[in-house]
């Protein structure tokens, strides 16, 4: 994806990736007192409860597949079948995505394969208008 | 906290039916109510648990008692509760409550849907897609039947659970319901009919889920003090019910869930019994493999040995702790509303020996545990009631 066409990308959840660097990558939140990370942006810490301690972490590229499979039934606006996968990532926290660019599937998923972050098209909303976020490929 | 008991039971058909939620939730009640050998009147407060019929052209507020007003049931405390697949559960805690509390002597808890009428695509687009949570999960695409998949095959890998050990479950749970009058699905299937089915996960199978139904299930709960002035049905007594949510970790192993677990230790720990002491069980089996993991967190066999459990034959009928003698989610079918109520039904028949070709003899302490909701790979509402005879 060009930098110059970001703005007309509608991103799914705007707080899950950025652009850094002319590149995107997915944002956690670690607090900076018991070192807890999750994602979605929060004021007090779900771990230790304390408030005022939570920043933005950007998020490895690079993770490995610790579970997968491909749902064949989708919900409107999505083209299935849909891979999708747990993954594992080096700062210490699993996160659910599908995964793109990843057929013929029995050769290129496997458990404890590695993959990479990316961004495309996750669904069409309604209007027609498609709606991007992260997705991970194999390597 | 005083003792609760159930006095009295009722259940609609569960499938396919032309009955709307009124004449559904009319006809489990007034089962219930001659089964206790009560009239309205006697009902003090009332619970409806109710899921998302009214996303599918439903009543969608005060269902409960809009489908309870015509057969009498009116001028008493009355709540809907919403749990996902456990609103029946929801509802039979917070009667026990009210009871256990001593506020009130007699308490209804019932639940309904109806699911049928719609297609297949719509229960999925505007009822069940959207049990997750959006901001991490439904818009990302992922279902419950995602969440399955990857715990599946990451029980795969880990402990060599095999698919023929899913369709097992399938094929044992669809035999009890064979046995159930009431049950959606009565026409026995064979793990080959099971592993050749839709793919709708890979590697999960259609039937290896539950269908959506319409169906009505009630339960009639009494304090001791009335129950030793009333005579109907035999009452059964309620040992413990606990209800717990999620932990919703960035980190899970995907091979149980950490609700089902904390739950079942709760369980136990408040009514003095364990796993050895249940004679018969009802679980949330919304997909076959589940069931597999609850064998597990309900301490039935050890952890990874679920798959072995069910090729030891062991939770079928006539097995050393049979699970899902009422055909599960997965045959009696799955009214969402209803399912809470059902589960506690086919214990309460079981303990008074009262469950016929399905009867597990000698049964004297049975569980029922319904999940709700799924939200990052763990559950919302995890419900466990356990009864003694």
């Amino acid at each position: 994806m060009n930098q110059e066409n970001l703005s007309q990308f509608r991103l799914e959840n705007e707080a899950l990736v950025k652009k850094i660097g002319g590149e995107f990558v997915m944002i956690g939140r670690r607090c900076k007192f018991c070192g807890n990370i999750s994602l979605l942006p929060k004021k007090v810490c779900s771990k230790c409860f304390v408030e005022g301690g939570i920043e933005e972490l950007p998020l490895s590229k690079r993770g490995k597949i610790f579970s997968y499979t491909v749902q064949n039934i989708v919900l409107n606006g999505f083209d299935g079948p849909l891979p999708m996968a747990y993954i594992d990532l080096p700062e210490g926290l699993k996160v659910f995505s599908l995964l793109t660019e990843c057929e013929p599937y029995e050769e290129k998923l496997k458990i404890g394969g590695e993959v990479e972050m990316t961004v495309k098209k996750v669904y069409k909303d309604r209007e027609g208008k498609e709606v991007f976020s992260y997705m991970f490929k194999p390597v | 906290m005083r003792d609760v008991y159930v006095i009295g039971i009722g259940d609609s058909k569960f499938g396919k039916t032309d009955m709307n939620l009124r004449q559904l939730a009319e006809d489990a009640v007034w089962k219930a109510l001659k089964d206790a050998n009560l009239k309205q009147p006697d009902l003090q407060v009332a619970y409806c648990g109710y899921g998302l019929s009214g996303h599918l052209g439903c009543s969608k507020i005060v269902p409960g008692q809009i489908a309870l007003k015509e057969i009498g049931i009116r001028r008493i405390p009355f709540m809907r509760v919403e749990s996902g697949c456990a609103c029946g559960s929801a509802a039979f805690r917070e009667a026990w409550l009210c009871l256990a509390s001593g506020l009130y002597d007699v308490a209804l808890a019932f639940g309904m849907e109806k699911m049928t009428h719609v297609s297949s695509s719509d229960v999925l687009n505007r009822f069940l897609g959207w049990g997750l949570d959006n901001e991490l999960e439904t818009n990302f695409g992922e279902l419950p039947f995602g969440i399955f998949g990857l715990v599946v095959r990451r029980r795969m890998y880990e402990y060599g659970m095999t698919m023929e050990q899913v369709a097992k479950v399938a094929v044992k749970n669809r035999k009890h319901a064979s046995m159930n009058p009431i049950a959606h699905f009565q026409k026995e299937i064979t793990v080959d009919e099971v592993l050749n089915s839709y793919p709708v996960c890979d590697p999960i199978k259609l039937l290896m889920f539950c269908p959506a139904s319409d169906g009505a299930s009630a339960t009639i709960l009494a304090s001791e003090d009335f129950i030793k002035k009333h005579k109907g049905n035999i009452p059964i007594k309620l040992a413990t019910t606990v209800l717990t949510s999620g932990e919703y970790s960035y980190d899970s192993t995907l091979t149980n869930f950490q609700c089902c677990i904390d739950v079942a230790k709760e369980a136990y720990e408040k009514s003095g019994l364990g796993p050895d002491d249940i004679d018969v069980a009802e679980v949330h089996d919304a997909c076959a493999a589940a069931e597999i993991c609850h064998y597990e967190s309900l301490g039935f066999c050890g952890e990874g040995e679920g798959g072995r459990l069910v090729d030891s034959g062991e939770t079928a009928l006539g097995g050393r702790i049979p699970v899902n003698t009422g055909g599960g989610l997965l045959s009696r079918g799955h009214p969402l509303g209803a399912t809470g109520c059902a589960q506690i039904n086919e214990i309460v028949q079981q303990l008074r020996g009262q469950a016929g070709p399905r009867q597990v003899e000698g049964a004297k302490v049975g569980l029922a545990q319904c999940w709700g909701g799924f939200v990052q790979m763990d559950g919302t509402s995890m419900f466990i009631s356990i009864f003694t005879k």
